[in-house]
């Protein structure tokens, strides 16, 4: 029941990313990495992986050494993983306080929990580790230029992580997502690339970006909101909310 | 940590004289022996005496050690100490308050309560080696009750208990024989005794409960460690070796690692003993078959979860057959399957990057998607919706119920 494929159609790729103008066809510059990971072997291949085309720059198995590396490299891009001894990736994102590199989150685990905290903390994507060096590299390129790389299963995350019932009782207008939102981070949930999504809801590219970054904003405000609430509850802040 | 606690205890008789504890011991009961001989044989009043306090002080040196340790692993016997003093506050009291030449008549007073402050010490010290002995004999687990009494090798016979009992037996005959008839003080006697005992017993009761509950403890950690190790033995390990075997084969080494991936995940978010009871689970199943058997590649994501029931029944498998389709004819790209369950509904997306077709196009006789997938959902009330174009890839939205 299938007709030939049109040849013209776009490489298909399993991995969304925003169409973005400059990026398509043009090579990349070199970007300077640091991969941390607490499993030897997982840094090494990741090095092998992207040897060709970026410049690993350093190595770390835990927070402290983290920072450390991170400190004396100042890299375009950190590879965190999400579970790490001594308090996680997330340890990592609240000491950069997002300041510093880009970070990409690494992850085995599929599970929201463990994914959107770091989102929240300031990582600007997430690809679980079983990804193709392809779509690392195409990620690593993404979150370098500052775009959140919002693969199908973190769009879903995050599209749960705000009809989640404690959402709903947070008192900020500012987190509930528009109509508009909503619907891109479905298309994305469904695995729709920003350019599909344009054209199906019939806006440019840019908006279909600018939709996601006001998302990953929303996000991590609606965490750092959170965050000064509990202080403010707690008595550790007085005065008007720190929230811009 | 039952073992460590034991080992730090003081083991009586064997090599008691290759311990500096025993030797010091051992130099101080020998001069209380002889100045005992010293005083029987009429000597002067001041040889015996020397000895004495000799001795004495020796065995200070021993004992207050031993009391201090004591009484750090075990704060009750202070408690129970300070009971056993109180014959000597108590009697001070009365004597005090109820006789009016108390004062004037101090050493009297001393010598009525020395003998009941000796008693209750010695009452008090044989309660002691009870409750260390008790201890050494709760602390290892598995042994029979004739062994806790008759003692193994590692634990001896109970001679410190039987020596205590000994001394609680004697101070309460010569307490008896001190107070003699008077009632109120037998009583008084008593109920000290009683608390004493109650101190000294109840957190070895307590100690020994919780030990019995951690032993419990451990052995459900240890069942769950053997059952974990099976399962990876069967599963992962097996997997590990076939992979080993075809390591000449890269298609198959990666089917084996995502069907290996896919069977793990399962197993931790618990599927496998709850059976594939829900929506979730049925999905999960259908793309590792899919996966499979047809060696797509499939991206899927669940959001909430619903129970299995005829309409989500029929959900699934109108998900597999799009599966299965997306597979067949878009061969190489990603499939994402995106699925929202809740109480009130679910929907399924199933979407490949494929080449794409015009509906309109589909002959009629090849109508598999119609009959398979349209027509399950219309028989549960559902609907599904084929939205296709050329080079756009297909989506097969799926659904029942209200979603969010």
């Amino acid at each position: 029941m299938k007709e030939p494929g049109n040849p013209a159609d776009e490489r298909p790729t399993r991995d969304i990313r925003p169409a973005h103008p400059s990026g398509g066809g043009a090579v990349r510059p070199r970007l300077r990495i640091v991969v941390v990971d607490d499993h030897h072997l997982f840094r090494a291949g990741v090095r092998a992986e992207l040897s060709a085309h970026h410049d690993v720059v350093g190595e770390a198995a835990t927070p402290s050494e983290a920072l450390a590396v991170i400190a004396s490299t100042s890299p375009d891009v950190v590879l965190l993983d999400v579970h790490l001894p001594e308090g996680g990736g997330v340890a990592v994102l609240d000491a950069l306080g997002g300041a510093g590199p880009k970070v990409l989150a690494l992850s085995v685990s599929d599970a929201a929990e463990d994914v959107v905290p770091m989102i929240r903390a300031g990582a600007l994507g997430y690809v679980t580790k079983t990804i193709d060096t392809a779509e690392l590299l195409a990620s690593v390129a993404t979150v370098a230029s500052g775009e959140a790389c919002f693969s199908p299963r973190l769009a879903a995350f995050v599209l749960q992580a705000f009809t989640a019932p404690a959402a709903a009782k947070t008192p900020s207008e500012l987190e509930a997502l528009t109509p508009r939102e909503r619907e891109v981070l479905h298309h994305l949930a469904r695995g729709y690339s920003y350019k599909r999504i344009a054209l199906r809801l019939g806006i440019s590219d840019r908006t279909v970006e600018s939709h996601v970054g006001a998302v990953l904003r929303k996000l991590q405000l609606s965490s750092r909101h959170e965050v000064s609430h509990w202080a403010a509850t707690r008595g550790l802040v007085t005065g008007e909310d720190p929230e811009p | 940590m039952n073992t460590s606690e034991t080992i730090e205890l003081p083991r009586p008789a064997r090599g008691a004289f290759a311990d500096p504890v025993g030797r010091v011991t051992a130099i101080a009961g020998a001069l209380l022996v002889t100045a005992l001989g010293l005083a029987l044989g009429d000597g002067g009043a001041t040889a015996p005496l020397a000895v004495t306090g000799a001795g004495a002080v020796l065995g200070l040196f021993v004992l207050v050690p031993r009391g201090v340790q004591a009484a750090r692993r075990h704060p009750a016997l202070l408690f129970g100490a300070a009971i056993a003093a109180s014959p000597v506050a108590l009697i001070a009291f009365v004597g005090f308050f109820g006789d009016g030449r108390a004062f004037m008549d101090l050493p009297s007073i001393v010598a009525r309560l020395l003998p009941l402050s000796i008693v209750a010490l010695a009452a008090m010290g044989g309660l002691v080696l009870v409750a260390e002995d008790l201890r050494v004999r709760l602390g290892p687990a598995g042994l029979t009750p004739w062994q806790r009494i008759t003692g193994t090798p590692d634990t001896p016979a109970p001679w410190r208990a039987v020596a205590g009992l000994a001394l609680v037996g004697l101070s309460a005959i010569l307490a008896l024989g001190f107070v003699g008839a008077n009632g109120g003080d037998l009583v008084v006697l008593f109920v000290l005794a009683a608390g004493a005992l109650m101190f000294v017993m109840t957190p070895l009761l307590i100690a020994g409960f919780a030990r019995a509950d951690r032993a419990r403890v451990d052995g459900a950690r240890e069942d769950e460690r053997r059952r974990v190790a099976a399962h990876l033995h069967d599963s992962v390990l097996q997997t590990l070796a076939l992979v080993q075997r075809q390591a000449h084969d890269p298609a198959a080494v990666s089917r084996l690692a995502r069907r290996q991936e896919h069977e793990l995940r399962a197993w931790m978010a618990g599927e496998v003993e709850l059976g594939s009871e829900t929506l979730g689970a049925a999905l999960r199943a259908a793309v590792a078959d899919v996966e499979d058997d047809e060696g797509a590649l499939v991206e899927l994501t669940v959001l909430g979860d619903r129970r299995l029931d005829r309409a989500t029944e029929a959900l699934a498998a109108a998900a597999r057959e799009a599966l299965r389709n997306a597979a067949r004819h878009a061969a190489g790209s990603p499939i994402f399957v995106f699925c929202q369950a809740s109480a009130d509904g679910a929907e399924v997306f199933v979407r490949d990057e494929g080449p794409g077709f015009e509906l309109s196009s589909v002959p009629t006789e090849r109508r598999g998607v119609r009959d398979s997938i349209v027509g399950r959902m219309a028989a549960v009330g559902g609907s599904a919706v084929v939205e296709s174009r050329f080079g756009e890839g297909t989506e097969i939205a799926l659904r029942i119920g209200v979603v969010g």
